[in-house]
This record gives C-alpha cells, sequence and structure tokens, in this order.
C-alpha cells in the first residue's frame, strides 16, 4: 500500500490545475473556445504565466483514515523536468526524478528504481498541465465540452474531457470547471503506477492568488478506497535552481 | 496474524474501558465497523453475503456494558467472517495508553506486565510438532543467564499452561509472553529438555530487539539476524517486513554477505507487514524480476514487482518457512517459488494473506481491515491455502539442543551443491 500510495500521492498533489497561455484568440468563437479562454483568465488574470520558468510547491497531506502524515516537495523546470519528493510519516522517502528523458525513482535506503515509460509519459504530462506557458490544445489533442453542466460539491461546473497527445498513450482526463469562477473543481484520471493503472479523483479549492497566478490550496483526493487532504504551504514562482536540481544522485549508504 | 497479537495488547486496554455505555452507542459503532469492512472488502456482495454474522452476533453486541467489551464482542463477529487481518480495538487515549504501560492485569489465571522497550527474556521461539520451542538465546541475555537453551520446549509460562488447544495460535501468545514480566519483575517458565521438566524464573534484562512501526498501525517487538556461516553461506532471518528490516538486507548484501556461496532467508515465525517491503527484499536478494502475483484493490488489478538492483546478490537463494509465517512473508515466499528464484523449505505457511490497513474510525475504534485480495502468478489463493514448502522438513528440538536446525543445514547443503555445480 505505502509503495502504490506514494506513486499515487504525486499525482493527487500534481492535480491542481492546467496551462494558461492562451492560443486559441484565432480559432472560431465556439462555446468551448470561448469557455478554454475564461478558464485560463480565471488561472491567470494578468498574463504572469509566460514569464515562469520554474516553480516549487511544498505540500502536507493526511490519509484521513490511517491519520498518516505526507510531506511533499514538487520542483518544476518547464518545460521538460520534474522533481517529487516525498515523506510518508518517518516511515519512508521517496524521490522521482524525470527530465524530459530519462526517469528514475529513489526510495531512500532501500534503492533505485528506473521509471516505466508509461510513468515517464504521466510525468510529461504533469509537467505540460503544470507549465503556465502552455495552452489547453498543447496539452490535448482533443477537448470535448459535455452538453450538460454536472453538479460538484454542490456547484455546477462544466465538464470537459480532455484527450492527452496521443504519443503520451494517457487515457482521458475528466475535468470539471466551476461555472461561476471558471476554476477547476474536480479532476478524474487513470494514474500510471508502477503496480497498473489506478483511478484517481481529485476536489480542488481555496484558490488564491499568488504572485498574479491563482493556485488551488486545497485538495481532497480519493484512490483505492482512500482519502487524502493536501493543503499546499508554500508556491514559489521562478525559484532559483542549481544545475544539478535534476540529477539523480548516487545511491546513498 | 496480528490479530493474535492484538490479543494480549486489548487486554490491556480493555481494562480501562469499564465506563457503561448505551445499546446506541453499541449499534453506532457495529454499523460504522460494518460498514468500514465492506466498503474496503474484496467481495462486492460483503454486505448480503455477511449480514448473517452481523444479525447472529448483534444482539451480544448490544449487550456489551463498557467499550473493551464491546471490542471483543465485535472481534467474535470478525472471526466468522472467516477472512484475515480483520480485528478491533477499543479507542485508546493518550492517558489510556500511558497508564497501560503501567497496569498490571489479573485475567483470572495470572498477572503480566510489559516489559519496557529493549528489555526482556532474550528469547527467539519456534513451534514445531514439539510443541513451542526455544529457537535462539541471545547472547549475555536474562534467559541465556537463566540457563536457557536452544531447543527446549516451553511448558509453561507466566501463568500459561502451553498445551495443544483446538483454536488456539499459541506461538504468537508465547512470543509476547516472553517479552513480558509478573507483577514482581520475574518471568516465570517451565522448560523441558526432553527428559525433565524445569521450573526456571529470572529477571528480564538488555535484549537487542528493535520496536518496530507500522504506518497508521501497531508497534511491535522486532528483531534482524544475519551471519556468514563457516560454510561460505549467508543466512538472514527477521520477524515483521519494515522498511527498517529492508534496509539491514540491503547493508548485508553489501557488506558481510556479498561473497557469499548462496543466501539463506528464514522467514519462520514472520508475521508479514509492509506490503512495499516485499519487492525491495527480492530487489536486493534476487538477480531476476520477480511479480509477486495479483492485488486486487477496491477491484482495480495491481502487480508489484521487484527492480534487480545492480549490487544485489547474485547468487542461488531459498526460503524457510513454517505455519508462523504470514502475509507478506507468504507473498514474498509464494513470489520466489512462482518465478522460480529459489527454493522454498520448511512447513507449509499460516494462510493469512489478504492485503490490509489501519485505520481510526471516528468513534475512536480502531479497526485493522482487508483492503483487498491477494493471488499468486499461478492464480491460487495464498489466504486459507498457505505457501507449500518444495522441500518439506521441520527442526526438531533434539537438533536444536546440539545446534542443528533442519531446515536450515538443509537449505545451505544444497545451496553448496549448487554452488560446486
Amino acid at each position: 500500500m505505502m509503495r502504490l500510495l506514494n506513486l499515487l500521492l504525486l499525482s493527487a498533489v500534481c492535480a491542481w490545475g492546467f496551462g494558461c497561455s492562451s492560443s486559441i484568440e484565432t480559432e472560431p468563437q465556439s462555446e468551448l473556445n470561448v469557455l478554454l479562454k475564461k478558464i485560463e483568465q480565471a488561472v491567470d488574470p494578468d498574463g504572469v504565466g509566460r514569464n515562469i520558468r520554474t516553480m516549487r510547491f511544498s505540500a502536507t497531506s493526511e490519509l484521513v483514515e490511517q491519520k498518516i502524515k505526507i510531506q511533499t516537495v514538487i520542483t518544476y523546470r518547464f518545460p521538460n523536468e520534474i522533481k517529487e519528493q516525498v515523506r510518508i510519516g518517518e516511515f519512508m522517502e521517496v524521490t522521482n526524478i524525470y527530465d524530459g528523458k530519462n526517469g528514475t525513482e529513489i526510495t531512500k535506503g532501500m534503492g533505485v528504481r528506473a521509471l516505466s515509460e508509461a510513468e515517464m509519459n504521466s510525468k510529461k504530462f504533469e509537467v505540460m498541465s503544470s507549465n503556465p506557458q502552455l495552452p489547453f490544445d498543447d496539452i490535448f489533442d482533443e477537448i470535448i465540452l459535455a452538453p450538460e453542466k454536472a453538479m460538484i460539491n454542490g456547484k455546477p461546473c462544466y465538464h470537459l474531457t480532455g484527450k492527452p497527445l496521443k504519443s503520451l498513450g494517457l487515457s482521458p482526463v475528466q475535468m470539471y470547471f466551476d461555472a461561476e469562477t471558471y476554476r477547476m473543481a474536480r479532476q478524474d484520471f487513470i494514474a500510471p503506477t508502477a503496480m497498473g493503472n489506478v483511478p484517481m479523483s481529485t476536489d480542488t479549492y481555496d484558490y488564491r492568488k499568488i504572485d498574479g497566478l491563482y493556485v488551488s490550496l486545497k485538495a481532497t483526493s480519493k484512490f483505492l478506497g482512500t482519502t487524502m487532504n493536501t493543503v499546499i504551504e508554500k508556491v514559489e514562482l521562478n525559484p532559483s535552481l542549481g544545475p544539478d536540481e535534476f540529477q539523480v544522485p548516487d545511491e546513498d549508504d | 496474524m496480528i490479530k493474535t497479537i492484538f490479543c494480549l495488547l486489548a487486554l490491556f486496554g480493555s481494562v480501562l474501558l469499564a465506563g457503561e455505555i448505551s445499546r446506541e452507542h453499541a449499534q453506532a459503532v457495529l454499523d460504522e465497523i460494518y460498514g468500514e469492512i465492506g466498503k474496503r472488502h474484496f467481495d462486492v456482495d460483503f454486505a448480503e453475503k455477511y449480514r448473517k454474522h452481523y444479525l447472529k452476533h448483534q444482539p451480544a453486541i448490544l449487550n456489551a456494558p463498557n467499550d473493551g467489551e464491546l471490542a471483543t464482542a465485535l472481534n467474535r463477529m470478525l472471526e466468522d467472517f472467516g477472512d484475515s487481518h480483520l480485528m478491533v480495538q477499543p479507542p485508546l487515549s493518550a492517558a489510556a495508553q500511558e497508564a497501560t504501560r503501567q497496569l498490571e492485569v489479573k485475567d483470572g489465571s495470572s498477572a503480566i506486565r510489559p516489559n519496557p522497550p529493549l528489555t526482556g527474556s532474550g528469547i527467539d521461539v519456534l513451534e514445531t510438532g514439539e510443541g513451542i520451542l526455544i529457537w535462539r538465546v541471545e547472547a549475555d541475555s536474562a534467559a541465556a543467564k537463566a540457563g536457557l537453551k536452544s531447543g527446549m520446549a516451553i511448558q509453561h509460562i507466566l501463568g500459561y499452561e502451553i498445551t495443544p488447544t483446538e483454536g488456539t495460535e499459541w506461538f504468537p501468545i508465547v512470543r509476547q509472553l516472553a517479552d513480558m514480566t509478573a507483577p514482581d519483575g520475574l518471568v516465570y517458565m517451565n522448560v523441558s529438555d526432553g527428559a525433565e521438566v524445569t521450573p526456571v524464573q529470572f529477571e528480564a534484562g538488555p535484549v537487542k530487539k528493535q520496536m518496530v512501526h507500522f504506518p497508521g498501525g501497531p508497534s511491535l517487538r522486532g528483531g534482524y539476524y544475519s551471519e556468514l556461516r563457516d560454510d561460505g553461506i549467508g543466512y538472514i532471518c527477521f520477524d515483521w517486513f519494515t522498511q527498517e528490516m529492508i534496509q539491514l538486507v540491503r547493508r548485508d548484501i553489501r557488506g558481510k554477505l556479498k561473497d557469499a556461496e548462496g543466501l539463506i532467508i528464514d522467514l519462520r515465525g514472520n508475521g508479514g507487514g509492509l506490503f512495499h517491503s516485499i519487492d525491495w527484499l527480492a530487489s536486493w536478494t534476487v538477480p531476476q524480476k520477480v511479480t509477486f502475483g495479483s492485488l486486487k484493490i477496491t477491484q482495480i488489478p495491481l502487480k508489484l514487482s521487484s527492480t534487480p538492483q545492480p549490487r544485489g546478490f547474485k547468487k542461488k537463494l531459498a526460503v524457510i518457512i513454517d505455519k508462523n509465517t504470514f502475509s507478506s512473508a507468504e507473498i514474498f515466499a509464494a513470489g520466489i517459488q512462482d518465478a522460480g528464484a529459489g527454493k522454498i523449505y520448511g512447513t507449509t505457511s499460516g494462510g493469512q494473506c489478504l492485503p490490509s490497513i489501519f485505520l481510526t474510525l471516528p468513534s475512536g475504534f480502531r479497526l485493522q481491515t482487508i483492503m483487498g485480495e491477494e493471488t499468486r502468478s499461478s492464480g491460487e489463493r495464498i489466504e486459507k491455502n498457505g505457501v507449500t514448502p518444495d522441500v518439506k522438513i521441520e527442526a526438531t528440538a533434539a537438533g536444536l539442543a546440539v545446534g542443528i536446525d533442519g531446515p536450515v543445514e538443509k537449505a545451505a547443503a544444497d545451496l553448496l551443491a549448487a554452488a560446486e555445480k
């Protein structure tokens, strides 16, 4: 379970938003394109996203029923690199590094594992979907707007189905955006892990403006019968990163 | 396995929970427990199929006078479910936990109390057809000073008479009692060397066994032992599958056992533990990728596989199991057997093998519950069937008394023969 947990946790904590740069102005003003524009503006009303090159989130999560605390730090250097560090209670410390070509998981004191192709594609998607410079149509091959709004946590939401770039081989993502604020309320997706594909649902809320960007600071994720609450404690935009930030460290002793 | 271990732990908790409770409270806790188990149980028809047990036990549960008795009544219902890894413990406040440590409990026949961490008798026990035997005696321990030796059979300990009894799992009970004392601070035992029964009493002393911690669950005593035998075979034995234990395996595989001619992993008495440790144990001890059957959680199929480590052990592996090998330890043994990655020695394992988690419920009751189903690569379930060894062999009291542990010697001989080839 703990193995799965750390694999899924990363997906859960990463699921707070999508890119916000707009490249759809030249497209016909369909209902979908108007909606996407509003969604992008809801995240980045001042257009600060285009200047973001690196990003770091620090979060604390709790497995509700098990009362286990989890610390997570996720660092991005766009367009390709991501490092995810997870400490589960006193029991386990796992780091995943993906540099755009290779992916490695290091479990402290235990060993090193190369990420599978599916896991690396998932990392690639995580970096893309967190990149404030990328528009929706650089992340998805196709986005479909459901004709009816869905009720999520008592609020009407637009329901979009995003089909990730075919080259990534990932399952479609179900996204629900609040019809009033245009901010993401829920995301359902299949997380590829070393043990197989796991369905996951993450509700995002408590959006705050940080350095011009609206970021969800709280999330509740459900997977494999488990509920996890996450609080984003620190958001750093354009933090200074060393050249070896995404290098795989030597095996520790 | 954890269930049996909780039996004694629960003894301490229950006496602190003598406050009266209402039938409404008991009903609410029953529904909470039943609902939580049903949410994660591998049988999608759980609510319907297990309802008869709910109805059978409901009257006794509703009549429980306090939370301690309520937990006991709930556990009787869970036993009827017939699945392993189901256990309820009553709420235990921080104050109660502190009081528990200092409490002396009367169970009608004996009074016992747990030793502080890092103190105890210093013996490891083994269950064979000859009873509960002393397996190892820690050098310089209280037991060693009292004259206890490998191969002696424990017939009586701290008021408990160890006799074959239908349905009683004596091994985990004796293992726990060996780390407890009477209120006067002494350990009382009757041991037999085959010829005569000797009463022994001694004060508990320092021991090497540490407390190991399970995420969201209990802390239990656990030991790790390794050596490079004189014949060049590496030997590793540990009580629980935890991160700490696997780190010690990794240390030894890269250190004192790196040039061993073969490796024995002795899982007799191993109660299992963290699922996550299974793959890492194989990653360090088997040069090929091993897949540990199929795990289904909330009907989602998953597979756990090892990642052979560059500095991992490269030679032949043998695994020893017995009827007190449970859970993650069984999954490991089955995976090795199914992958042809090593030979299994000993006796059929305990067959208690369902993935589980520990929950603290809103009522404060603590629940260990099944979260899925495990099947081995062949499609068979380990639960209720156990793992059947390739070579059936058991330690004997006479052998242990002269330093010969049958399964270890047989495995070592086979590994050496394979190495010579």
